[in-house]
């Protein structure tokens, strides 16, 4: 009886703790057959990320980017549209702000004006990018995931442009852009760590996220829009507006989440492919069930998972790709609605049946 | 002795929301006779025939046909075992001929083509066996309801069906159609085919079926034969206490203020098709107007239009004096038009959201719940609790998902919104289809206590008769998008009457039908 109203009530999280324990267990099988060593492997994995300050470190940094993304998907799932945009959105707001940082602007602007001056650019960026597929598909009833798949590959190739047309330095041997001007850096928290001052952008697009879903009048109507657009046209709502200023604030969200990243981390403008951290964002968004207070717990397994591989990588035979099984299987067995279905039917028979005896 | 064909043994249904739509149902029905299947919205009757007709796998229970177990996979198993069913909703292609949605899935072929005189012929014959009267080659989308109906049945019988399950059927129906259904409906019994008839309308139930079986709360309260048991005895075991079927109301208190005028209103649809034809007619204050006609028939365009849901294409609608033309929904909500959609799921609520934002969803950017876009959470509280408390609303909490409730709970939670919004007028379509008896009591009373002591205007759209005549003051009549009559007194009216001009049989002059709009 307790059990059953304990599964029911926790329906969701049991699912999805469990879903990350099976994916975890298969991965370890999988390296099992692998590695040569497959104990040490999975030790690796499993403890890798704890076993410096700076690995352990590595995990919150590679958090940022990945919440600002998820946060920005959040945003475009809330409303019901499955756009993509955050994945390009992300890389060309960082190119546009590294040439900027680079080559266009004096590099004497002084410090802390400079990088918010280029983070408002690069969330203006992303903002741009969000609007186009939702101009698309408002106007012209253009399929939003479609636009944004082929849109992604356009921008970054705009992105690569940038970089070679733009602000490639030619004095080295690799495909990169100048130096990012100093004053336009986001400072080192730690000594011995890459944590930069990012960190307190992420936490406040959090809170932002949360705020602004939950605690105001635009946020409530992305809400009825995305959940039912019939109703939100019936009782009054704006539903073409809301469409639209959800999917700006989702690609401004990543927009600013590329600024940070290359002003944190960079200091030079390297990326030539897609990123992918749009793409891990949107499996993020998923696995926190679009809630804004459950996000940053999924951004940080999730860093913690791609850390842990890249250490395998890098000190046994095993590729570090072998983290996507992971992923892939977390999310397939999220995605799968009727996973662990019968469980929680069983539940909801047992206490159906005791409430119906009581009565 | 009389053959039981079907016996539905300890049948016990646990929806995954954790409903118990059955518990323990028992149903045995004898071959060649009318079995009622009773009981309120939400009793559990369409389960127990989904069950049967193999939609659904009870979690527990046995199937008898003709003495055998039998599991049924899914429909198509059922029908092959002779259960046929005909759905309140039903499953036809409307652009197809009659001959054609018949033979569907086992088409007449030549030479490996559809061979239409074919399929044209199978209907005669089938309808001439059963004494039905049906237009082979007509286009199902141009046939009545009561026409579609015929050939769903003809469609259960041609492929075999013993047990015909028939799903509310006279929801839809005028009572000139009702009677001629059931004059076939009898010919089939004599034939010895099993009907079960699912119904909450008692007077027809008296006059069709042999026997019955009454749910309440998804179990069975009694069973019997119709001739030893009264209406109303009836009625008290399907609703568990004693019911009045009378609605008491005071005489309208009319200060003749004019809140909704609706003048010369025509709407094409974008497909070309002109739905609403010069409809006019008035509605003051503290009154209530009925709209009955058969559904299709422009009541639906009609109250999205008003809610500015639709834009129409020519006359003009005043709500208190301002016209609404090229105004939006919400800048019509304010001018205070409240409306009940027939649809309550598309329209009514957002499924996944709580009861407390479906009740603030209109009003949650006014001054009182919000400061600049924040909003004003403990204000909304305030209010929503209260108004959850008002319209006794059953949820286990206010930030309860509102998908989760009974179909009852979320009207309320409709009309929780749209009662208490200060409205002068509520278009009400379909308030209480397929809620349950107290649900729809209340929902009725509460349309009444906004005319009587609020002075609102109520605009009520409905397909149940009863209700129409026993709630309106007055009463106009829609048939193919226009106005075919109006009625000043509704007490005087008898469904019957209505019934003529809702079939088009008859239509009143312009003169008469213009006494709907006030000059």
């Amino acid at each position: 009886m307790k059990t059953s109203k304990f599964i029911v009530k926790y329906f969701d999280l049991i699912r999805i703790i469990s879903a990350v324990i099976i994916g975890f267990l298969l991965a370890l099988v999988f390296l099992f057959f692998v590695s040569d060593d497959p104990l040490n492997a999975i030790k690796t994995f499993i403890l890798g990320p704890f076993a410096s300050k700076r690995r352990f470190f590595n995990v919150i940094e590679l958090a940022i980017p990945l919440l600002f993304t998820s946060l920005g998907m959040c945003f475009m799932l809330k409303v019901g549209e499955f756009n993509l945009i955050v994945e390009g959105g992300f890389m060309l707001s960082g190119a546009v702000v590294a040439w900027l940082a680079s080559t266009a602007l004096p590099p004497g602007i002084p410090p802390v004006i400079f990088p918010a001056l280029l983070i408002v650019v690069g969330a203006l960026v992303g903002m741009a990018c969000g609007l186009i597929p939702a101009l698309l598909n408002i106007k012209w009833k253009a399929n939003v995931v479609v636009v944004t798949i082929m849109l992604n590959y356009v921008l970054t190739f705009a992105s690569t442009y940038i970089l070679r047309y733009w602000m490639r330095d030619t004095s080295v041997t690799y495909l990169g852009s100048h130096k990012l001007a100093q004053n336009a850096k986001l400072h080192t928290l730690l000594r011995g760590t890459d944590l930069h001052t990012g960190i307190f952008i992420a936490i406040a697009a959090v809170l932002f996220t949360w705020w602004f879903l939950n605690r105001t009048t635009k946020g409530f109507e992305i809400r009825v829009t995305g959940n039912n657009r019939s109703f939100a046209k019936y009782v009054g709502i704006n539903v073409a507006s809301s469409m639209l200023l959800a999917q700006m604030i989702g690609g401004a969200l990543a927009g600013v989440g590329g600024a940070v990243e290359i002003l944190g981390k960079y200091d030079r403008f390297l990326w030539v492919n897609q990123t992918g951290y749009g793409f891990t964002g949107l499996m993020i968004s998923v696995l926190a069930l679009n809630q804004p207070a459950a996000i940053p717990f999924v951004a940080l397994l999730f860093a913690y998972l791609q850390i842990g591989a890249n250490i395998v990588g890098t000190t046994t035979d095993v590729p570090s790709e072998f983290v996507m099984v992971i992923q892939a299987i977390i999310i397939l067995l999220v995605a799968a609605t009727l996973f662990m279905e019968s469980l929680r039917k069983r539940a909801v028979i047992k206490l159906s049946k005791v409430e119906g005896e009581v009565k | 002795m009389e053959e039981q064909i079907l016996l539905m043994d300890n049948i016990t249904v646990i929806y995954p929301n954790g409903f118990a739509a059955n518990k323990n149902v028992r149903l045995a029905c004898n071959r060649g006779s009318i079995h009622a299947l009773l009981g309120e919205n939400g009793a559990g009757k369409t389960t127990l025939m989904k069950v049967l007709f193999g939609s659904i796998t009870p979690t527990e229970g046995q199937i008898y046909l003709k003495g055998k177990p039998i599991q049924f996979r899914d429909s198509l198993d059922a029908i092959q075992h002779g259960v046929g069913m005909v759905h309140q909703h039903f499953m036809l292609v409307d652009e197809l001929t009659v001959a054609e949605n018949l033979v569907l899935g086992m088409e007449p072929k030549k030479r490996g083509l559809f061979d239409f005189d074919a399929a044209v012929k199978i209907t005669d014959e089938i309808a001439k066996k059963y004494n039905f009267e049906i237009d082979a080659r007509a286009i199902v989308g141009d046939c009545s309801v009561a026409v579609k109906q015929k050939l769903e049945i003809l469609k259960a019988l041609l492929r075999g069906a013993e047990i015909l399950i028939l799903d509310e059927p006279t929801a839809v129906l005028t009572p000139q159609e009702i009677s001629e259904l059931f004059v076939e409906l009898k010919k089939l019994r004599d034939m010895n085919h099993t009907i079960v008839f699912i119904s909450h309308k008692l007077n027809e139930v008296k006059s069709l079926c042999d026997s019955f079986t009454i749910l309440r709360n998804g179990q069975v309260v009694d069973v019997g034969r119709i001739d030893d048991f009264t209406e109303q005895e009836l009625s008290n075991l399907m609703v568990g206490r004693q019911v009045s079927f009378e609605i008491s109301k005071d005489a309208p208190k009319s200060e003749g203020r004019e809140l909704l005028r609706v003048q010369n209103l025509h709407y094409t649809n974008y497909e070309g098709k002109q739905l609403l034809k010069d409809v006019s007619f008035s509605l003051t204050d503290g009154r209530i107007l009925g709209v009955a006609g058969v559904e299709g028939n422009g009541q639906n365009e009609l109250s999205e239009i008003i809610t500015g849901l639709r834009r129409f294409s020519k006359g003009d609608i005043t709500i208190d004096g301002s016209s609404i033309k090229n105004r939006t929904v919400r800048q019509i909500r304010r001018l205070g038009v409240g409306s009940i959609s027939e649809d309550r799921m598309t329209y009514g609520c957002a499924p996944n959201m709580s009861v407390r934002d479906n009740i603030i969803a209109d009003r949650y950017f006014t001054g009182k719940y919000s400061k600049g876009i924040r909003l004003d959470i403990k204000a909304i509280q305030k209010d929503t609790n209260a108004l959850i408390k008002q319209f006794d609303v059953a949820c286990p909490s206010p930030d309860s998902m509102a998908g989760m409730l009974s179909g009852g709970n979320i009207q309320k939670i409709i009309a929780a919104r749209e009662f208490s919004s200060d409205s002068k007028i509520i278009i009400a379509n379909q308030p209480t289809r397929g809620i349950d008896v107290g649900s729809s009591e209340f929902i009725h009373s509460q349309l009444i206590k906004m005319t009587r002591e609020k002075g609102a205007s109520v605009l009520l759209i409905s397909a149940d008769l009863n209700e129409l005549i026993k709630l309106s003051d007055s009463i106009i009549v829609m048939y193919n998008g226009e106005i075919t009559a109006y009625f000043e007194d509704a007490s005087k009216v008898t469904d019957v009457e209505l019934g003529e001009y809702m079939l088009g049989v008859k239509k009143m002059s312009t003169e008469e039908i213009g006494r709907a709009l006030q000059q």
